[in-house]
């Protein structure tokens, strides 16, 4: 993957590092030829300054406390007089031959000398060091002068790090506001005075996209809306046209012929109705939250299916748990026809798939300061692989033989999340049945509204 | 009863004509908003069915001029918009009561039926529920046509139960219903009545709702 933050950090610190290294290739080059100069003047200086009185006689001892320091660099000192034998030798046992004067490097024993030698009027003075002296001695004074890039290297890179990251933070800034969009927010991105110029075109191009997208989606929706909404009419003409019809008796034909076109007849108009609901739940974006009591809704929606679930046989009722007391009202910050809705669903949904004679419960919860809901039945439950797909539109488990939209769930799903739910379907666990749990309800305790 | 039906569909208006027709009512049909204008004009109707989206004028405002001018017959809004704010605003301009298409035939026959009810100033008409009736102005209640005794709290308690017999009644808008403000309600009044009425109707006429409340049994 291509990652113009990579990018620019790998050449930057791979620039600035060969950079530095070539730098201090240089520098330290440069630094040990000077050391060498200096070494060479070293050579001179103590050759042309040797007292006159060195006698080849006087003991290392004497020798040393006139010459000072000249013997922690171990320079070799020799001395011939004008006859050519050896007047003065600083070390007893290391004598280098007489060589030419003037600087010059020579090899000795396979290690390799500088060499100084001078002419003077009473004698030929030759001065010796060891390259390795003077080679670790120049190495010493080039590191020290490579210091400071030592420092400036880490530096460098961690300035580099930095300015990358804020160069590209108006990038991140917008993938981060484009990744938490939620998938219907279509309105536009801001362009303000923190916009850089050069990812204007880019949120003005991404804009445009936008538009298009919303202006295809509200037709789309509208659509939908409109077809729903017409086909309702027709349905209307048809069956009160039916209902008139068998019962004046103008339409022969067996009774349970009639009884299964009505029923047909009811299941086009419940379809046409979910995805009226559907529509209109797509369209609305925002919704205006007020304490609404969940044990006011959760009796009304028990109340509506009521009489649904006796003729099923069905026991129907409303549980408590974690109550206040008696009356508790379980009051959150929602949207009270949006919930009712929703609900509505579930237990639809939970008195159609159980069979007769089972229960299904509506259950108010408390957990962890939140206010929960869960509709629990005693119906078949759903094939976990399946658990995921039940949301999706028109889709309908395999094998079922319970007439439905394919649509219940789907509309469930969208009020969840436009209200900022958490609705999570699962087999119940211990018993047969499915558990269709609402969370994440915000709980708005205000006493004035839970009479009212 | 003279009828105005103000509706552009054309199979809905026939099939409503029809069978308004069929149950013995006079019905005018207008299939645009100039038509009904003129036709509400002449104020001889009883009931009026009002389609909202209609060609030459819109369904709410016609209903306001027309409840402006004065006219007073209740009214009937039969709209595919289903919207609660479409709810609100046609109740709003005036309507008696709103039904949403596809509607049921005997739901609108019901709802007309409770109109002219309501009109007719029969604030206290005889409910009956199955094998039950009960009649708030002599007070009695009959099961099988046998008449049953009942002290005033369970007349009372049977009474709300069977103005909305579908509906499921909380203990809270019973005790609401049975007593006055400032009366003192003991925790488990409504189920001693409940149990009482119970016993005096048959065990089965009573159904508890489960975390709710009670109703009355279904009726096929």
């Amino acid at each position: 993957m291509t990652s113009i933050r990579r990018k620019l950090l790998g050449w930057l610190i791979f620039g600035f590092g060969a950079a530095s290294a070539a730098a201090a290739y240089g520098i330290f080059h440069t630094a040990r030829n000077e050391a060498g100069e200096l070494f060479d003047y070293e050579l001179r200086t103590v050759a042309l300054s040797l007292p006159p009185n060195l006698h080849a006689t006087m003991t290392a001892q004497q020798s040393d406390a006139m010459l000072g320091d000249i013997a922690d660099d171990r320079i070799v000192i020799e001395i011939w007089d004008a006859s050519g034998n050896i007047a003065y030798r600083s070390q007893a046992v290391q004598t280098l031959g007489r060589y030419p004067a003037g600087l010059r490097t020579i090899e000795d024993n396979e290690t390799p000398w500088r060499v100084f030698g001078v002419q003077q009027p009473a004698r030929f003075v030759q001065v010796a060091q060891p390259l390795s002296v003077r080679n670790d001695l120049a190495l010493t004074l080039a590191l020290h002068t490579l210091w400071p890039l030592g420092v400036m290297v880490p530096a460098a890179i961690v300035l580099v790090l930095f300015v990358v990251m804020r160069g590209l933070a108006p990038i991140g800034g917008l993938s981060r506001s484009l990744a938490s969009r939620s998938l219907d927010a279509l309105e536009p991105l801001t362009i303000d005075a923190h916009t850089p110029v050069e990812v204007r075109p880019l949120v003005v191009a991404l804009n445009d996209l936008l538009r298009r997208l919303h202006v295809a989606s509200q037709a789309q929706r509208m659509f939908v809306s409109d077809a729903a909404h017409e086909l309702r009419s027709p349905l209307a003409a048809l069956q009160l046209q039916l209902q008139a019809a068998a019962r004046d008796g103008t339409l022969t034909g067996s009774e349970a012929t009639l009884e299964r076109i009505q029923g047909r007849l009811k299941r086009l108009i419940h379809l046409v109705q979910q995805l009226l609901t559907l529509a209109r739940e797509d369209a609305t974006a925002a919704t205006p939250m007020a304490p609404v009591s969940m044990r006011r809704v959760g009796e009304h929606v028990v109340g509506e299916f009521s009489l649904l679930a006796e003729a099923k046989q069905i026991d129907l009722g409303l549980e408590t748990s974690a109550a206040r007391d008696d009356a508790d009202p379980y009051i959150a910050r929602t949207e009270q026809h949006a919930v009712f809705l929703l609900l509505s669903t579930l237990i639809d949904n939970a008195i159609r798939y159980t069979p007769v004679g089972g229960t299904v419960d509506l259950l108010l919860e408390r957990t962890g300061g939140r206010i929960g809901i869960e509709v629990r039945d005693t119906g078949p439950g759903i094939p976990d692989d399946e658990l995921e797909r039940v949301f999706d539109r028109f889709y309908r488990g395999a094998g079922t033989q319970v007439q439905g939209s394919g649509l219940g769930l789907a509309i469930a799903a969208r009020i969840a999340k436009r209200l900022g739910i958490v609705l999570v379907l699962r087999n119940r666990i211990g018993a047969c049945g499915l558990s269709a749990r609402v969370d994440g309800f915000t709980p708005a305790d205000e006493p004035r509204i839970a009479q009212s | 009863m003279r009828l105005l039906l103000i509706e552009d569909d054309e199979m809905i208006g026939e099939t409503v004509l029809e069978s308004m027709r069929r149950a013995g009512h006079a019905i005018d049909w207008a299939r645009d908003g100039r038509a009904a204008a003129l036709s509400l004009g002449n104020d001889v109707y009883d009931l009026v069915l009002l389609d909202l989206s209609l060609p030459k004028g819109d369904g709410i405002e016609l209903l306001k001029n027309w409840r402006g001018a004065g006219g007073e017959a209740p009214v009937i809004i039969l709209t595919a918009r289903d919207a609660v704010e479409d709810r609100v605003r046609g109740l709003d301009a005036g309507a008696d009561d709103y039904l949403v298409k596809p509607f049921d035939l005997d739901e609108l026959a019901a709802r007309a039926r409770a109109l002219m009810r309501r009109r007719a100033g029969r604030t206290q008409p005889v409910f009956s529920h199955g094998a039950l009736s009960l009649d708030p102005a002599a007070h009695e209640v009959l099961k099988d046509g046998e008449p049953i005794a009942l002290i005033p709290r369970e007349f009372a308690l049977l009474h709300a139960l069977i103005e909305v017999p579908t509906r499921v009644f909380t203990r809270a808008e019973l005790e609401e219903k049975l007593y006055g403000w400032g009366e003192e309600v003991g925790s488990n009044t409504i189920e001693v009545h409940v149990h009482s009425l119970r016993r005096k109707l048959g065990a089965d006429q009573i159904v508890t709702v489960r975390g709710v409340g009670y109703r009355l049994k279904r009726v096929e």
